[in-house]
């Protein structure tokens, strides 16, 4: 529960809620993991033929919604170990989702920065990220 | 006359221009650029002679995100199928008004690493999807019976 909350950015739970307060918080709490578990949903839903190799130095890149797939660069197929190629591909299936993410803005791609974060209070996928590797 | 060249940066890996021919690996992508139109100034249609073999996109600016030169344009070619084709530029009436560019897909294990990683990521996914069903069953049951107040188990479990 502390990883969720933490990660999914949860509103804060105070123990001393009146029940009437504390039904309200389990609503937005509920619609929170609600939304998370459906960007992972359709994160399952998506086919093997969305990858492909380009000779590029990143890890993987996702150029914005509507490309074509996500692009993994050499380190990930010369330099990455299984678990790191494991993150690599959750962290840029949610791109496609347009799930933003700020590590990105200004760096690797611009396109990053242009993503809207549909899912305001998922604020990015390094969240959503750290969340699935608490399980 | 139009022509294919050797996009900018390193997608544009795998064209030879002296022997004039695109050579990638199957399961990759590799750009490639056209300099000019049609005889009227008209915007060429790049297609596979075999689009069972290949993918072809346009995109409309360089991999670093920079402007394209107005005179050229660049391609994503997606290899898909181990085998020969050739990329065509055609008219609006559908004549080719570009030397066909060769092309050879070789065969490769990348896909086998790419998919790989993504069943362990969905794997992964699945648990986490679980795991945060029950959490949800688990607090929805607990609006029945709230927390005594004072009390911190929601932060315990």
């Amino acid at each position: 529960m502390k990883a969720v909350s933490k990660w999914l950015n949860l509103p804060d739970f105070n123990a001393s809620l009146p029940p009437t307060e504390y039904k309200m918080w389990v609503t937005k709490v509920v619609w929170n993991l609600s939304t998370a578990t459906g960007l992972m949903r359709k994160n399952l839903l998506l086919q093997n033929d969305i990858f492909v190799r380009v000779p590029a130095g990143f890890n993987a890149c996702v150029y914005g919604p509507g490309s074509d797939g996500i692009e993994c660069g050499e380190p990930f197929f010369t330099a990455k170990g299984p678990k790191c190629r494991r993150d690599v591909l959750t962290h840029g299936v949610f791109h496609l989702f347009r799930v933003g993410c700020p590590r990105h803005a200004g760096s690797l791609s611009p396109e990053y920065s242009k993503f809207p974060t549909k899912f305001p209070r998922i604020r990015t996928i390094v969240l959503l990220n750290a969340v699935i590797a608490s399980f | 006359m139009a022509n294919f060249q050797k996009a900018s940066g390193v997608g544009g890996s795998g064209f030879n221009e002296s022997a004039y021919t695109l050579t990638l690996p199957l399961d990759n992508r590799r750009s490639i650029a056209l300099y000019g139109g049609g005889p009227k100034g008209e915007g060429l249609n790049v297609v596979a002679a075999d689009s069972s073999k290949l993918r072809v996109a346009e995109h409309k600016e360089t991999r670093d995100h920079n402007p394209l030169d107005p005179n050229v344009r660049e391609f994503w070619v997606d290899a898909v199928e181990v085998g020969s084709t050739a990329l065509l530029a055609k008219l609006p009436d559908g004549s080719e008004y570009c030397q066909r560019l060769p092309v050879t897909i070789t065969n490769s294990a990348d896909k086998a690493k790419m998919v790989d990683s993504f069943r362990t990521s969905r794997d992964t996914l699945t648990t986490t999807i679980r795991n945060l069903g029950d959490l949800s069953s688990a607090l929805l049951r607990s609006q029945l019976n709230p927390p005594a107040r004072g009390s911190s188990r929601i932060h315990q479990c």
